[in-house]
């Protein structure tokens, strides 16, 4: 038989409990102060400068190989 | 608690894209870019410029990212020093994760590109000298031996050789030439620093040559192993490597070199209590010859470079006479 009992109600989580690193809502949330809002705008406008300065780059390289390659077959 | 990978009470990062460069060590970048641009305009084999120049940025990055990682790990030992305490990590601009993070994804990205732009022999050789300074050099060396920057100094001997070795895909004896010069050239360079900072590294228990081995034996160390380089430095010229400008800058510029770790031979550079008594603005007596002998030692290997730079990159080239 069933230890358990069907009418028992749901376990509450623990208020006190961090949920965030399991990827649940916490309902935290932090006001950034104007520098750390605009230090986190400058670093994510240099990380998708990087992140698209890195597509280019493997763009030119493929064309670059593939003309050298053209040339070296031709 | 905050809900991302911060601790209690950590603030947000204010780094700025500024302090990740600084990260990567700009001043000493712009020595590696310029002996890796000398090794593969020196190399006997034209390569597409666009190429190139992909392949300079990778060292340049390769070598940013291994100073990022540097950085990290040495964040306490830098705190103590005055020539490092302002380094973003010791002021807190950058944590220290974020440090690691930074080098470990540019390592990366750099081998990575180096190898799509040019072969994988390069790109290894690139890994190599990452893993060879951020690892073998921060990691093993810097703490336990005096000897930290003989060994670790190969690290930055790699440029000039991978620049030769991306636009000809292999080793020749010139590309070696080109490493031994600047391994040679570290020591002298490196105590000529320690000489007159041995305070900081003393403050920071890191055994720098002077800490560990005293003044005395460091500055006979730099006439020694300036009495090695010095001759070495002119071995391209017998190869065919360097042409009349390189003969005449290695000469010239070589028994300047020589004269220099002689002066601070017969100094007193790093010895303690060597102030000059009773001047107003004492300064320890061999201070300056071993400053000297530091900032001449960079001009001087950015001379032999550029020499080469000019002769193979400009048609500057003409052959020694009697050497083939």
């Amino acid at each position: 038989m069933s230890d358990q009992n069907p009418h028992q109600p749901i376990e509450q989580p623990d208020p006190n409990e961090f949920l965030g690193r399991e990827g649940k809502p916490t309902g935290d949330s932090q006001a950034l102060t104007p520098e750390e809002e605009a230090a986190r705008k400058s670093r994510n406008r240099a990380i998708g400068w990087s992140l698209f300065g890195f597509v280019v780059l493997v763009f030119l390289i493929t064309v670059a190989r593939l003309s050298q390659n053209i040339i070296a077959g031709s | 608690m905050p809900s991302d990978n911060r601790n209690e009470g950590e603030a947000v990062s204010t780094a700025s894209p500024r302090d990740y460069f600084d990260l990567m060590k700009p001043r000493v970048m712009t020595l590696v870019i310029f002996t890796a641009v000398a090794g593969l305009a020196a190399a006997p084999v034209d390569m597409n410029p666009l190429l190139a120049a992909i392949a300079i940025l990778c060292v340049a990055v390769g070598a940013g990212s291994a100073g990022a990682l540097n950085m990290a790990y040495d964040a306490d030992i830098d705190a103590k020093m005055q020539r490092t305490r302002l380094r973003p990590v010791v002021r807190g601009a950058v944590r220290k994760g974020d440090a690691y993070a930074f080098g470990v994804v540019g390592g990366f990205f750099s081998t990575l590109t180096l190898a799509l732009a040019t072969n994988y022999f390069a790109a290894f050789l690139l890994g190599f000298s990452i893993v060879f300074y951020a690892w073998f050099y921060t990691m093993v060396l810097k703490r336990r031996t005096p000897q930290n920057i003989v060994i670790g100094g190969a690290a930055g001997a790699f440029p000039p050789m991978i620049g030769w070795v991306a636009a000809t895909g292999s080793l020749s004896w010139d590309a070696v030439i080109l490493f031994m010069i600047i391994f040679l050239w570290t020591p002298p360079h490196s105590w000529a620093l320690a000489l007159y900072k041995s305070g900081d590294y003393e403050a920071a228990g890191v055994p720098m040559m002077p800490v560990a081995k005293g003044a005395k034996s460091t500055r006979l160390q730099i006439l020694l192993y300036s009495l090695v380089l010095v001759p070495f430095a002119t071995a391209p010229v017998f190869t065919g490597l360097g042409g009349l400008v390189y003969a005449a800058v290695s000469g010239l510029g070589g028994l300047l070199f020589l004269l220099l770790a002689w002066r601070i031979f017969i100094s007193r550079a790093g010895e303690a209590g060597s102030a000059e008594e009773g001047a107003l603005y004492a300064v320890r007596a061999g201070d300056k010859a071993a400053r000297d002998l530091f900032a001449y030692s960079i001009g001087y290997l950015a001379f032999l470079f550029a020499a080469l730079l000019v002769e193979h990159g400009f048609g500057g080239y003409i052959p020694v006479p009697g050497v083939n």
